[in-house]
């Protein structure tokens, strides 16, 4: 196979079985011997089925139609149409099968990659973009998997059948198969010449089709310098030199598409000719017989489909063979780790760190760290500090086992790291990084990343259902002592509660008249309380008139505007005029301010205009303008889009338009009418708030509120988070909002969080596998002061004597209470011992610290 | 609220109100209308009682606001616990620089009485200069002449022994 001598080709270090060195026939067989054997089987019983018609031709003339024997006819046309029958029901078959072969491998092929791929050293990942491992794992493979189910079956059939009529043919009359086979070694050679030279000419076409384009992109792009200097005739020059190629090549590539056409149609009616002529004469010289004439025909016919399935399998192999080897060697590098290695009796070490001479270089030979050499005793603190660029990280990734050093030793525990499997490092260090990840999912499946992980590496695939996640409250406390708590708190007092947790609406309500007794004064000036006879600021116009929610889903707020009904209503209210002029107002306002901020999403949280919405309203007003400002004149849809705006403008917090103290009026009037409205047209299908009702649709804390809140200022929320935190101890609800909170969905890569909380959250979850080892790597730079201040606490007060930490740290004022500091420079370290050590001595950390006063 | 419930019947737009005070603010001297209209859009009122933090030591505020009504003041951590260094009062506006970039405060602010801010944040000014990229410029321009105009003051009103840490225009 041609394949494997390719890869024998290089040198490799890496063990036998690595995924990268499979050869592609590998897949072929492996795992699919049965349904491999299986389909051998059927292709001989097709090959058969299909020579058998053959005869039944020749019989059929020869000893039924010739001798007038019916019985004869009946019996052999029933024959011929069994095998035919049988032939094409075994190929559906053995296609059936072929394509569960294929997508077999193709799974094999993946899996196994990916599993490879991520287990490849962190440098391997610096030089590769994301884009180029999804494209090898989902397209450049998708051609192997093709061939992997064709790869034995297709050449077998085809050689067979081919083989089968020859053998049939020769042993009908070898003169006459003799003169009708030559034509095929024409064939054989002249048509892949022409399809050679087809794809070659495709591929210059497709090549020059791209020069084109950028060749136009450019120009386009440099139109300011084409028209500035007048360059119009060398712009077009440049065009028309790619362009005149480009017809010439794409007349070449369509005459020689069509060469191939005639030439195949020519070969195949070249067959009968011969047969025609030759066998017509054989015939009457009495050397054949009329039969075996009109088998020749047959089989002529039925001569080209393997032919050509030969032909296309041919490509199919050069095509995959070529990308799965391109893709293989893409990833052909050693990995760090072997996931699956266990050995059991490292899982909890002493944390003792011992390093000498480490020196760690990069593959094109620069030095990064050198002659590094410190101790560090069970339960010390060691804080690395240095200039940017000093090696400071490097240093804790070599210590984190995330790089193979060059050389050099780090020993845990007296033990070399670099013997260490990767599920002993996992469970004994836990390594936070500055910019660390949060991935798609809730926070709980995030908090929980780390020792999920720890507990299933090195287990058998698909048993990993083994882990128990742990208990809430141990991970409420990992989200305390990284300080998480409250925005997961927040998180969950945001969610909405479904219908059918009774339980806890009740409880929200019994809360609700407790918070009103205990807060609702202190509160009163961030809190703004529903009251049916006020209006409400921080709520919506829409929530200002029903004042209430609807029972089902069907009449919610924006499926309301487009009924007719709605619209009857506000008229009725005598809403309807002021709203959709409020709805203009609100549109031409945000048009005028925010012109160019199209996608600026933040822009849009002071306006009821959703963002993206600007060319919307932009149509809107120039068809209001056509139509004289008159706003019956507009269609129901852009009435329905005013009102919208309309409805949706929460007076407190948009600035696109200004509430009049007509409008407020009208609009408390119209809640009152809303509530008449609703009994004659809506019986029993919207709720108006009550202060013992819960307010399905609004977050937990507006139901605690039975209100809105009227700032999202830092020291408001602060306040209302003491309230509430305080309100939910004495209820003992704390635990389940915060496991509601937990369930929020922290969005796309983490986006729904701020860089504090995701950095919170990748703390939290180091913190709930409980380390022997911690590495932190500037690992509270996005925190804020208090943050950084509690998880300072945590290190010195909990961690003492308890847990190794290493921690590279950014603020010289807070290194003053580790029991080791090492000061880096250009790899080395230069200062290392106690902070008032160094501090005495007056040497580099002495001018660091000053320097930074 | 949306309008400044003094003026009875007719409203003034929070939007005019807060563009009013922006205008009055040096820094922002030359920046063209539809940029300070776009301000005053973005910019939020913050309420605060008497003892509210604004922000602490060591962090990065993001905010630059005017004093609308009422009175702030900055702390320091010294010997004798928190001391008091100055305040300040209706129709100042701090905070310029941290429009600019990342400044880790070096005092904590705390509103002294019932005080109302209008606030302008840093991720939205940004977004802002991002856009319109002539006010670059300006807001060079801008940062010089506060930075002079501080030094000078600094040189009138300090006496001789202080005038050692003068020369910050010379960095």
């Amino acid at each position: 196979m041609t394949g494997m001598s390719r890869q024998d080709d290089k040198v490799k270090t890496q063990k036998a079985s690595a995924v990268t060195d499979k050869s592609l026939f590998y897949w072929v067989i492996n795992g699919n011997v049965g349904l491999q054997l299986l389909m051998l089987v059927l292709i001989v019983v097709v090959v058969a089925a299909r020579v058998v018609p053959l005869e039944m031709q020749k019989r059929i003339i020869n000893e039924s139609i010739a001798l007038r024997q019916f019985d004869n006819l009946i019996n052999y046309s029933l024959i011929y149409i069994s095998s035919v029958a049988l032939s094409s029901g075994l190929k559906l078959a053995i296609n059936y099968l072929q394509t569960i072969v294929g997508e077999r491998a193709m799974l094999a092929m993946r899996r196994e990659l990916y599993r490879h791929i991520l287990t490849l050293p962190l440098s391997f990942f610096r030089k590769t973009q994301p884009g180029m491992v999804v494209s090898s794992l989902v397209t450049e493979l998708s051609t192997a998997g093709t061939f992997a189910g064709m790869a034995i079956t297709a050449p077998l059939t085809n050689v067979l059948t081919l083989l089968s009529f020859a053998g049939y043919l020769l042993w009908l009359n070898p003169m006459l198969a003799l003169a009708t086979l030559t034509i095929y070694p024409v064939i054989v050679f002249l048509l892949p010449w022409l399809q050679k030279k087809t794809n070659r000419a495709n591929s210059s076409r497709v090549d020059l089709s791209r020069e084109l384009s950028s060749q136009i992109a450019e120009s386009i792009t440099g139109i300011q310098e084409v028209q500035v200097h007048g360059a119009y005739p060398r712009e077009n020059s440049k065009f028309g030199r790619i362009a005149d190629v480009l017809q010439t090549v794409r007349v070449r590539w369509s005459f020689l598409k069509f060469s191939m056409k005639t030439a195949n149609n020519f070969f195949v009616s070249l067959g009968p000719f011969v047969v025609f002529l030759f066998g017509g004469y054989l015939i009457m010289q009495g050397e054949l017989e009329l039969g075996a004439m009109v088998a020749f025909l047959s089989a002529q016919e039925k001569l080209y489909d393997p032919w050509k399935e030969l032909i296309d399998y041919y490509q199919v192999y050069q095509d995959a063979r070529v990308r799965y080897y391109r893709t293989m060697d893409q990833f052909s590098v050693e990995p760090d780790f072997d996931p699956e290695e266990v050995t059991d009796q490292n899982d909890k070490l002493n944390g003792r760190i011992e390093v000498k001479d480490l020196l760690f270089e990069t593959s094109e030979g620069v030095r990064l760290l050198q002659g590094v050499n410190f101790l560090l005793e069970p339960g010390m603190h060691l804080a690395v500090v240095g200039f940017s660029g000093s090696g400071k990280s490097t240093l804790v990734q070599c210590i984190a086992r995330m790089h193979r050093y060059t050389g050099g030793s780090i020993t845990i525990d007296d033990q070399e790291l670099e013997t260490l499997t990767k599920k002993e490092i996992v469970a004994n260090i836990g390594y936070i990084s500055q910019n660390p990840f949060v991935f798609t999912g809730t926070i709980r499946e995030n908090l929980i990343y780390a020792e999920q992980a720890m507990h299933e590496i090195g287990r058998p695939v698909g048993k990993d259902q083994l882990y128990l996640e742990p208990k809430l409250d141990r991970l409420i406390f990992a989200l305390q002592q990284a300080g998480l708590f409250v925005d997961v708190m927040r998180f969950g007092l945001e969610s909405s509660l479904k219908q059918d947790d009774s339980e806890m609406i009740a409880k929200i309500i019994r809360i609700r008249e407790k918070f009103r007794e205990n807060f609702g004064r202190r509160l009163a000036s961030y809190v703004e309380f529903y009251q049916q006879d006020h209006f409400l600021y921080y709520s919506t116009i829409a929530d200002n008139i029903l004042f209430g929610s609807s029972v089902d889903r069907q009449l919610s707020i924006d499926n309301l505007t487009e009924h007719r009904d709605f619209f009857s209503f506000l008229e009725y209210a005598g809403l309807l005029k002021t709203l959709l002029e409020l709805g203009v107002e609100q549109a031409r306002q945000t048009i005028d301010i925010l012109a160019g901020f199209d996608d600026v999403d933040m822009f849009y949280s002071f306006s009821p205009v959703p963002a993206g919405g600007l060319e919307e309203c932009k149509n809107l007003l120039e068809r209001l303008k056509r139509t004289g400002n008159r706003l019956e004149g507009l269609l129901g849809p852009d009435q329905v889009y005013l009102l919208k705006l309309a409805l949706g403008f929460i007076p407190g917090v948009h600035k696109t338009a200004s509430l009049t103290s007509e409008l407020e009026a009208g609009i408390l009037a119209g809640r009152a009418a809303w509530v008449r409205w609703c009994d004659e047209h809506y019986p029993g299908r919207f709720n108006h708030y009550q202060e013992s009702e819960y307010i399905y649709g609004q977050t937990i804390l507006n139901n605690i509120f039975f209100g809105r809140i009227r700032t999202s200022l830092g020291h408001a929320q602060e306040k209302i988070n003491q309230a509430i935190i305080q309100l939910l101890i004495e209820e003992d609800i704390l635990e389940e909002i915060a496991g509601i909170g937990m369930e929020f969905q922290v969005g796309s890569m983490g986006d729904r969080l701020s860089g504090g909380q995701r950095q919170k959250l990748a703390i939290a979850r180091v913190l709930l596998k409980q380390p022997r080892i911690v590495i932190m790597d500037e690992a509270t730079s996005a925190l804020d002061n208090k943050s950084q201040a509690r998880i300072q606490r945590l290190v010195e007060t909990r961690w003492k004597g308890k847990r190794t930490v290493i921690s590279v740290v950014h603020r010289l004022d807070a290194i003053r209470n580790y029991d080791r500091v090492a000061v880096m420079k250009a790899g080395k370290i230069i200062e290392f011992g106690g902070y008032g050590q160094l501090m005495e001595k007056k040497g580099v950390l002495y001018e660091l610290v000053s320097g930074k006063r | 609220m949306s309008w400044s419930q003094e003026n009875g019947n007719r409203p003034v737009p929070e939007l005019q109100q807060n563009l009013e005070i922006l205008k009055e603010v040096p820094f922002f001297e030359g920046f063209p209308p539809e940029v300070m209209k776009l301000l005053a859009y973005l910019s939020v009122r913050g309420d605060y009682e008497e003892g509210d933090i604004l922000f602490e030591t060591g962090d990065d505020p993001g905010i630059a606001f005017a004093v609308v009504t009422g009175e702030l003041a900055v702390y320091r951590e010294g010997n004798k616990g928190e001391e008091r260094l100055r305040s300040y009062n209706q129709g100042e506006f701090l905070g310029t620089f941290s429009l600019i970039g990342p400044m880790p405060s070096l005092f904590t602010m705390k509103a002294t009485t019932t005080t109302r801010l209008l606030i302008v944040n840093r991720e939205q000014f940004s977004k802002v200069m991002d856009q319109h990229k002539e006010l670059g410029p300006l807001l060079r321009k801008a940062i010089l002449k506060q930075l002079r105009r501080w030094e000078q003051a600094n040189i009138e009103e300090l006496e001789s022994c202080c005038l050692q840490k003068v020369g910050v225009t010379l960095l």
